[in-house]
């Protein structure tokens, strides 16, 4: 579901009151019911794409129940992971794979070429299957019961907050809050996850699809403005899909709050890191996570020789990379989110601290690091984003800012320094500058009103998507 | 939960107070602004009195001098072209304006992305509407682009989305414009580095109905005092693209004014500020050849 689109507005609380309007001690009932709201909206997108959510499902709930009666479980668990990760391979690195092989292939003087396919890509399908896999390894692992009941797993792998762009919940997070009895309405919860909800749309239209008025139309086309210009938007790239990917998690964990779940923490002010290293402990931290469970460690994780040790981190960051999506500016990306891990490993950076002015200068080098990696995000080839940095480093390019509208970018000015200003109280000065959560509900009250004001009055409306939903 | 409902009741109670307070201020100051771009569009929609009206986008803006037309023609010219905007605004416009006033004549300046084809938001067209969404004219064309859109006019903050600080400094202290009659001219030499490398042109080019259906309609309201125009342009343009238009106006006797392949003009340094807008030169020399046509082929009676 779209948060800042008009249907979300519209069906938003009719789903909440049909869902509180439903006993509490009917526990299952209320399942059934956001079971048929979460593939209502799945249907939505397209609606043969439900089949795949279904059918990734239905494989790994089954895998799960064999597992714990296989004689070889292995075996058991490789037929589901292929299997579940099929339709994920076939709808987003079949037309990648097929077009790299044609090319070596006709390198080599030979012609040979695959239909392609230009279907698109099932919505959600990475962070549904990721979610799934991991149910079915936590299994495997001993983990996780294997869950008998074949709705509430439905549930759990399609539940509407988080299918389109994550968080990526662990079974044993969300499997209990399912199956256990939920109060028939948690005041401070709904409270607290409409504040999410509020926040999360604020990153989103203010600071989000604001900066992106300015961002789409300069990188696409840089090599027509100032190198200075092009460094620009590329620091409002990275405030941009911080915001948006952010924005949206908060607004899928407020819903889950609204309805009275909890679903996994995804970020926590990422920009102020002091490292790649700790970039990656608060940035789509289920997606790290994750990473770290079912790939990492598997591969032996630090309990292991310096060389291996530094290979796994690389492993892990390559299939990053390879999961945000079917091209090598992803791949190269992981690859250099890996290495500068090992860098910092290698060199102890880690375990460094030089107080607060040298904290502060480790917070400004990385996010200039982890700004030059986006540009391999953003572009849509290696070569552009090459030209890119090589523009934006040109000392013939004149040292001179080309604003565009001056009205527009005071937007972003204003959406990202009330951004900034709120990730560095809450990183900083947790207790001193609370506002939403204030003691004195006038503070609070006052809060709402003016971010939603805002929002009102500065908030980009044509329902954009999220970046995130592209993966 | 009936504590919840109170107090979420009581917030929207609050934010409805304040949307009509905020909303009515800001339709004050757009009402009383002083200058700058909200100036120019009250002036356009309320008071603007002229013999031949000049629309289009920013190549409007900066392509056309109406001194030159007034001085030559001997009849009042204003252009009220209006950047990164096309047939869906201009429309809008001219049905506010014409409920007041009819021109003498409308030259439109074309351009293809923003008057023909598809695969644009709409949404951005409506922005300048906003502020006259009360006009039942106005709120159709809303509904045209997004039936959605009636229920986000209910906020009278909404309606100055995006155009707060532009509304209150043309309030408090404008800008100066540097206008002339609509005009605002493009001073300097052509920047290079503004220059687009060609793209291969696309096999079939994909018309907005929706764009068309106002071209229509902006043709049918205007009763034959329409002049189409496409101006110069420095890399030159393919001109199938505007072909449907080209086929409307051969139909309906529209004339038809084409100037985007001009050898005088082409890849003409001179006369451009940047690949899309003639500079100051370029504008008084182009509209000079335009009048020059107007007057060969009596186009304006």
């Amino acid at each position: 579901m779209i948060y800042n689109s008009f249907s979300f507005i519209v069906l938003y609380p009719l789903i909440f009151l049909l869902y509180y309007i439903i006993p509490a001690r009917h526990n299952k009932v209320r399942n059934i019911f956001l079971l048929l709201v979460s593939y209502v909206l799945y249907l939505q997108y397209k609606p043969i794409y439900a089949l795949i959510l279904l059918g990734v499902t239905a494989i790994t709930w089954a895998t799960a129940l064999a597992l714990d009666r296989a004689e070889k479980p292995k075996r058991v668990l490789t037929i589901g992971v292929l299997l579940a990760l099929s339709p994920l391979a076939f709808f987003k690195y079949f037309p990648f794979i097929n077009e790299n092989i044609s090319t070596v292939l006709s390198k080599a003087g030979l012609d040979f070429h695959l239909t392609g396919l230009n279907w698109a890509i099932p919505v959600g399908i990475s962070f549904f299957t990721f979610q799934a896999l991991g149910y079915l390894w936590d299994v495997y692992y001993k983990r996780q019961e294997a869950e008998k009941d074949f709705l509430t797993y439905a549930l759990f792998v399609s539940f509407f907050p988080s299918i389109l762009s994550g968080p990526i919940n662990k079974a044993s997070l969300v499997i209990p809050q399912l199956k256990g009895m939920r109060p028939l309405f948690d005041y401070g919860k709904v409270v607290e996850g409409l504040k999410f909800l509020l926040w999360g749309m604020f990153m989103k239209v203010v600071v989000a699809d604001r900066t992106a008025l300015f961002v789409d139309i300069v990188l696409p086309d840089y090599m027509h403005y100032t190198g200075l210009t092009c460094f620009v938007a590329t620091i409002l790239y990275s405030i941009q899909i911080y915001a948006d990917f952010a924005g949206y998690s908060l607004m899928a964990i407020g819903v889950g709050k609204t309805l009275g779940f909890e679903l996994t923490e995804n970020f926590r002010r990422p920009y102020f890191a002091v490292s790649v290293t700790d970039f990656w402990h608060r940035w789509h931290i289920s997606l790290s996570t994750w990473l770290k469970d079912y790939v990492y460690i598997p591969l032996g994780g630090s309990r292991c020789s310096k060389v291996r040790n530094y290979c796994n981190i690389f492993i892990t960051f390559l299939v990053s990379g390879i999961w945000h999506g079917a091209n090598w500016t992803f791949i190269v990306w992981g690859c250099l989110h890996g290495l500068c891990q090992i860098v910092e490993k290698a060199s102890g950076q880690n375990k460094c601290d030089y107080g607060w002015l040298g904290k502060s200068i480790k917070i400004t080098i990385t996010f200039l690091i982890i700004n030059f990696m986006w540009i391999f995000f953003r572009m849509p080839t290696i070569s552009e984003a090459v030209g890119l940095i090589g523009h934006i480093f040109n000392p013939a390019s004149p040292i001179m800012f080309e604003i565009g509208s001056r009205h527009i970018f005071a937007f972003i000015i204003m959406g990202v320094l009330i951004l900034f200003v709120k990730d560095w109280t809450d990183e900083f000065k947790p207790n001193r500058f609370q506002l939403f959560n204030n003691h004195h509900r006038i503070i609070r009250w006052i809060t709402y009103i003016i971010v939603l004001v805002m929002i009102l009055l500065t908030g980009v409306f044509d329902a954009g998507q999220f970046i995130y939903a592209n993966f | 939960m009936k504590n919840f409902f109170i107090k979420l009741s009581i917030l929207c109670v609050l934010i409805v107070c304040i949307d009509l307070f905020v909303g009515k201020t800001l339709n004050f100051m757009q009402s009383n602004a002083k200058g700058g771009m909200t100036y120019r569009d009250k002036f356009i929609c309320n008071e603007l009195e002229t013999d031949i009206l000049l629309c289009g986008s920013s190549r409007c803006v900066h392509h056309y001098n109406p001194k030159i037309i007034t001085d030559s023609l001997h009849l009042t010219c204003y252009n009220s072209g209006q950047d990164g905007n096309g047939i869906i605004m201009t429309y809008g416009r001219l049905e506010i304006i014409m409920d007041r006033m009819t021109p003498k004549a409308i030259v439109y300046d074309v351009i293809p992305e923003f008057d023909l084809l598809g695969g644009e938001d709409n949404h951005k067209y409506l922005t300048w509407l906003k502020p006259y969404y009360d006009h039942e004219s106005i709120k159709n064309i809303f509904l045209s682009v997004d039936k959605t859109e009636r229920f986000k006019m209910m906020s009278q903050m909404y309606r100055y989305n995006s155009h707060i600080i532009e509304v209150m400094a043309d309030f408090i202290h404008p800008i100066i414009n540097t206008e002339d009659n609509g005009y605002v001219k493009l001073e300097g030499e052509m920047d290079k580095l503004k220059i687009k490398e060609s793209s291969p042109l696309p096999q079939n080019y994909i018309y907005d109905p929706l764009k068309l259906e106002y071209i229509n309609k902006l043709i049918d309201k205007t009763e034959g005092k329409l002049i189409f125009v496409v101006s110069p342009i420095w890399y030159g343009m393919d001109t199938t693209q505007i072909k449907p238009l080209m086929d409307i106006c051969k139909q309906k006797g529209i004339p038809f004014l084409d100037f985007s392949n001009d050898s005088k003009y082409v890849h003409n340094d001179l006369y451009f500020k940047d690949g899309n807008h003639l500079n100051e030169r370029g504008a008084d020399e182009f509209t000079r050849d335009l009048v020059g046509k107007i007057n060969r082929d009596h186009l304006i009676h």
